[in-house]
């Protein structure tokens, strides 16, 4: 057929296109972050790691990296185990009230995080525990715990029942077949889940700000301080750090998992 | 000698719905066992049964002697192949046959052994690399045969596992399936709605339907004799003849007498010739006796066998022969449709079914 080259031909230049959009401001944030000037402007009129020395002497920056790693990690330890444990309750048992939990345990996606954040604010005045870092990695929690839910549960969807029954006539105990069968199914969902709610926790603003007590803020909120205050070239260092810590992040875990194959629904070769 | 499986007055019911009437079953050791029976008639059930997915409502399972009733699944030792294999598209063919020997806690060495062996059973050699996604449908039914057998299972349960091949595989996998139960000598029970397959494969069949056992036989009993009007209806083509008794030995068919010598079990005002197509003779003699007048309908050539749909009086039957035997007839031809006294089966027409 004449068309489809021309459909080919199109589908790559709106694919480069696309990409180019998306990637424009990270590539301008990353070359501006390299300049060695006092002031913010693209492109740079001269190169140099000044900005990078000048984050990593910034114990507001470093502390704060500190601190969101901290954060981001518990919050995707336990968003993920609490995720999947849900989704293998969601996923497996038909209870009354069943789809009420789910749109629940949903919902924190929809709500604005300023929402969340001030609701927040108002229960940790109540109980009176420090807003950080309890209000906020509750607030990271409700926000990241979706992902993982969503992601397991779909994994869990695909897997056929008589896998299980089939495990069970093996010899398999639940728990056996809990360890052997099914975790390893829904691993590439739920770690997808797991990086998600990671990277969400560490990139989160506006619940780390509501939140934030002067020693104990995120990153971002640190960032968002700084870059309120002026245009300080130090703010694209830090933010290339950030770009590059994510960039990192999801290779490494996609070399491991392939998760990102998962989320695009394509069919992961064997080797 | 005593049964090595039995179901004894088992019964299942899905809230209303009554899967199972109280079954009774057995089977000997060694025996290569199929059910038969239309879509929903109850042989997943009674197989779950078996294999302990299934929650008897009342009855016992016995094996070997043992009552294994309320012994969960996982305990059972039971190989269940089933219709979409359920392989674990995580694992390796290898893996996933040494699956039940690594629960056993076998040495590894032993485990790889006994794999290969397996794999070599079922034709898979160098293939245990494999993931399942890799191998075709008859490569991956293997697979699950081989990972049931691993386990040396006490009885080889397989669910409708030809069904989603095409047709000439499924002839291929019928035959490897029957070498394979003659190698090992485990007792197969082998859920199935095509009666080709059964028929192929089996030692004995039982043929259920709506949740009923309605008839046990090897399959020349089942064939030849059927004992309800449900069986001789589903197996096979039959031609079948309402009609009574009007004297010993005298079945009568809107006024036209015909000489019968089958046994009439039981007493029942009207009965049903079924007549086998193939046990009616077309002859153009007019003095054929037991014979009823026809006029040729059509005539087709299936393969080696002919068939012939003849106008009667009794209304029309439906006969084959070898496309070599006896004198060519063609469609409007003026025939004899003639039987033996001894043919057929005859069957109470009040009876269910
Ligand atoms: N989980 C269930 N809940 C309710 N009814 C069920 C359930 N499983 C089976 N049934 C019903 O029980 C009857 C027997 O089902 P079964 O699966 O044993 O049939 P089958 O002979 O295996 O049919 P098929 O050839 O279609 O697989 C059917 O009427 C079916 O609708
Ligand atoms: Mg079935």
């Amino acid at each position: 057929m004449i068309g489809s080259a021309f459909w080919r031909t199109a589908r790559r230049v709106f694919a480069i296109a696309f990409a180019c959009f998306m990637l424009m401001p990270l590539t301008v944030i990353l070359v501006v972050s390299f300049t060695n000037e006092g002031y913010v402007r693209f492109p740079p009129a001269s190169f140099g790691l000044r900005w990078y020395k000048a984050a990593l002497e910034n114990s507001y920056f470093t502390g704060g990296f500190v601190f969101s790693l901290e954060v981001a990690t518990f919050v995707a330890i336990v968003s993920g185990v609490l995720g999947i444990a849900a989704a293998l309750v969601l996923a497996r048992y038909r209870f009354r009230g069943r789809e009420a939990i789910v749109s629940l345990l949903m919902m924190p996606i929809a709500l604005p995080h300023i929402v969340l954040a001030i609701a927040l604010l108002q229960v940790v005045a109540t109980i009176s525990v420090p807003s950080s870092p309890y209000g906020l990695v509750a607030g990271h929690l409700l926000i990241t715990l979706p992902y993982v839910l969503r992601l397991t549960m779909a994994s869990l969807a695909g897997i056929d029942r008589q896998i299980e029954t089939a495990s069970a006539s093996l010899g398999a105990s639940p728990w056996q077949t809990l360890r052997l069968v099914i975790l390893p199914m829904i691993a590439p969902g739920a770690v997808a889940g797991i990086l998600f709610a990671f990277l969400i926790s560490f990139d989160e603003v506006t619940i780390s700000l509501f939140t934030a007590l002067p020693d104990r803020t995120t990153l971002p909120a640190e960032i968002f301080g700084f870059a309120s205050h002026g245009s300080d070239p130090i703010v694209t260092a830090v933010s290339g750090v950030m770009i590059l810590f994510a960039a990192i992040l999801v290779i490494v875990v996609e070399r491991f998992f392939g998760v990102l194959r998962l989320i695009a629904n394509e069919d992961r070769p064997i080797e | 000698m005593n049964a090595y499986l039995e179901l004894d007055r088992v019964e299942v019911s899905y809230g209303a719905v009554q899967a199972l009437h109280p079954l009774t079953l057995s089977m000997q050791a060694g025996e290569f066992f199929c059910l038969l029976g239309p879509s929903g008639c109850g042989k997943t059930t009674t197989l779950g049964i078996v294999a302990g997915f299934t929650r008897a409502g009342g009855g016992r399972v016995l094996l070997g002697g043992q009552d294994v009733t309320m012994m969960p699944p996982q305990q059972r030792q039971m190989g269940v192949v089933f219709q979409n294999y359920a392989l674990f598209p995580h694992m390796t063919a290898a893996q996933n046959v040494g699956y039940g020997l690594k629960l056993r806690k076998r040495e590894a060495a032993d485990i790889e052994r006994r794999v290969n062996e397996l794999l070599a059973l079922v034709r898979l050699e160098g293939k245990g690399d494999r993931y399942p996604r890799q191998m075709s449908g008859g490569e991956q039914q293997r697979v699950a045969i081989a990972r049931a057998l691993a386990i040396e299972p006490r009885l080889l349960l397989l669910d409708e596992p030809l069904s989603n091949l095409d047709a000439r595989l499924r002839e291929e996998m019928r035959n490897e399936l029957k070498r394979i139960q003659r190698t090992t000598g485990v007792t197969t029970i082998f859920v199935t709605h095509d009666q080709e397959e059964a028929f192929g494969a089996a030692d004995r069949i039982a043929i259920l339907n709506h949740g009923r056992l309605e008839q046990v036989g090897t399959p020349t009993e089942i064939y030849q004799s059927p004992r309800s009007m449900f069986v001789a209806n589903f197996i096979g083509r039959s031609n079948a003849l309402n009609g009574t008794l009007s004297a010993p030995g005298v079945f009568e068919v809107q006024g036209q007498r015909f000489a019968c010598s089958r046994p009439a079990a039981g007493s029942s005002r009207s009965w049903v010739l079924f007549l086998r197509p193939e046990e009616l003779k077309i002859t153009r003699n007019p003095a054929s006796t037991n014979s009823v007048r026809g006029t040729v309908v059509e005539v087709i050539y299936i393969g080696a066998i002919v068939n012939m749909r003849v106008k009667t009086d009794i209304g029309e039957l439906l006969a084959y022969r070898l496309g070599t035997g006896g004198e060519p007839v063609a469609a409007g031809d003026a025939v004899q449709v003639g039987w033996e006294p001894g043919a057929g089966s005859l069957l109470p027409a009040d009876a269910h079914g």
